[in-house]
């Protein structure tokens, strides 16, 4: 245990720390009388709780520059994913629009539900991101056809930290009169996005990498553009019956109070973190066949994707062992599958298998920076020497 | 294997094969490799019929290092037609290995046979 609390932890893409914020208004919640059920709104009880929760909605949308009538609570971002895709295709089934567009590099909670309503009859388009994980709008573009309902896209990517350009893809979906899905839980809170200036329709977000509680996020719906969608659980009438189930006030409000620090921080956060990101790569770059990937000029700072082409990741992990880093995806770091994200932006195997993610955060030091590169550095000459130094 | 043993044998350094120092002495290789990119090279040093000094190459996930080093480790001295019992050489006995890592065993089981062929086969 005591080894546990000395690591230091470069894996805030995976998850983060409560914010002490986060925590003090979650137990606010939990200590005073705001235990109603928000639903129960006939005595005092419900109706703090539901005041609570009407405060926090009323957040989450200034956030992104959304009503809030617009934001349905979820349980996370992987349910909010399900609940856009499946929802939206289900209850435009009857239609003649009948392609659903998504790209390899998606997670797994967007790649899965497009892969379930392909079952269900509709065309699936999977686009092949570029060398440096985004998506090319002109691509894009000449996969929209007049039978596209839907583009799912990625806000930033989780793997290795690139940008979609979703002002570009938004008005390019408006135009094509097509419904834009962004999956943001790698950039909400950390990168500014408006989902008028952005035409968005349903983007999917979360709380627990932006210092939140886990098991909370929102599903966006512009009503205006979207309408209704099909509910993906039955059996309430909570959040106007598309997400059936009693809501989690003190969860809600964690995230709340998550989205308002953040919105606060933004810029000294990303600011922050281009300084981490700049020291590792500066003090990594004479390490031979080390290799950044991404694009230094489309990438989130916050993350720092390096593949050392001939070890094992996992090893490289192992060696380093007062650091918590990851693989890749936290999803995917407990099996040996290779990356389908690295896989899709053209690394070799042998690439794929020395790739390790580091990820950075508003606690991050810098000097911790500096003694992740050292053990990095340090792993990765061992395990060199293991290997016979082979070129 | 536990923790710390994987740990301790994923560090060592002692018994790996350089290619400067040795390529003259050591008679016999054998190699393995999976579909996941890993490899072992394995090298006896043979007389008499026994494994007078061994030496190692690995590339791979912590488990397959550690029981590479712990065999090279424990296989010198051993006569050759007991270098492929791996309960004489402790293996099971010491190392707890995840069933979803079990395939590291057979691993290394290849590079010992592709050795010892290479043995028979002088």
């Amino acid at each position: 245990m005591k080894e546990i609390i000395n690591q230091i932890y470069l894996d805030y893409a995976s998850t983060t720390p409560l914010d002490r914020e986060v925590v003090s208004e979650m137990e606010a919640v939990m200590n005073g009388q705001s235990f109603g059920n928000p639903s129960s709104v006939d005595h005092l009880f419900g109706k703090q709780a539901h005041e609570a929760v009407e405060n926090a909605r009323l957040e989450i949308a200034s956030l992104i520059n959304a009503d809030s009538d617009d934001i349905v609570w979820t349980s996370g971002a992987t349910e909010a994913n399900n609940l856009a895709i499946l929802g939206l295709a289900r209850f435009k089934k009857n239609g003649f629009k009948l392609q659903v567009i998504s790209s390899f590099a998606e997670h797994k909670s967007v790649i899965e539900p497009c892969l379930q309503v392909k079952k269900e009859g509709f065309e699936l388009t999977l686009l092949n991101p570029n060398t440096d994980g985004s998506v090319d709008v002109n691509e894009l573009e000449s996969a929209i056809n007049e039978r596209t309902l839907l583009v799912s896209l990625m806000h930033v990517n989780n793997e290795v930290g690139s940008i979609n350009d979703i002002k570009s893809i938004g008005n390019l979906c408006r135009k094509n009169n097509v419904f834009f899905h962004v999956d943001a839980a790698q950039g909400i809170g950390k990168l500014p996005i408006d989902v008028k200036d952005c035409n968005i329709d349903l983007m999917s977000l979360n709380a627990h990498k932006i210092y939140g509680p886990k098991g909370i996020g929102a599903l966006f719906i512009n009503n205006e553009s979207v309408g209704r969608i099909k509910p993906i659980l039955i059996g309430g009438g909570q959040e106007r019956s598309l997400r059936p189930g009693t809501l989690a006030t003190h969860q809600i409000a964690g995230m709340a109070r998550a989205y308002k620090i953040a919105k606060e921080k933004m810029l000294n956060d990303q600011r922050h973190l281009t300084q981490c990101r700049e020291l590792f790569i500066d003090a990594c770059k004479d390490i031979s066949r080390l290799s950044v990937n991404g694009n230094s000029e489309n990438v989130f700072p916050g993350i720092l994707s390096v593949s050392m082409d001939g070890l094992h990741a996992e090893s490289i992990i192992y060696g380093m062992k007062m650091v918590a880093v990851s693989k890749g995806s936290a999803c995917n770091s407990d099996d040996d599958e290779p990356s389908h994200v690295l896989k899709a932006m053209g690394l070799s195997q042998s690439e794929i298998n020395g790739t390790v993610r580091f990820s950075f955060g508003r606690d991050t030091e810098i000097k911790d920076v500096e003694y992740a590169c050292n053990l990095y550095r340090d792993s990765v000459d061992h395990l060199n020497r293991l290997r016979g130094n082979k070129k | 294997m536990t923790e710390n043993l994987t740990r301790f044998y994923f560090e060592k350094e002692d018994h790996l094969f350089n290619l400067e120092d040795d390529k003259y002495s050591y008679l016999a290789k054998g190699s393995a490799t999976n579909s996941q990119g890993m490899e072992i090279d394995l090298y006896f040093k043979v007389e008499e019929s026994r494994i007078i000094d061994a030496k190692y190459n690995v590339s791979g996930c912590p488990v397959l290092i550690a029981i590479s080093a712990f065999y090279i480790e424990n296989v010198i001295g051993k006569k050759l037609n007991h270098c492929h019992d791996f309960n004489a050489i402790g293996i099971y006995e010491s190392i707890e290995i995840p069933n979803h890592k079990k395939d590291r065993m057979i691993l290394l089981e290849d590079a010992v046979y592709n050795c010892l062929g290479q043995i028979g086969s002088r």
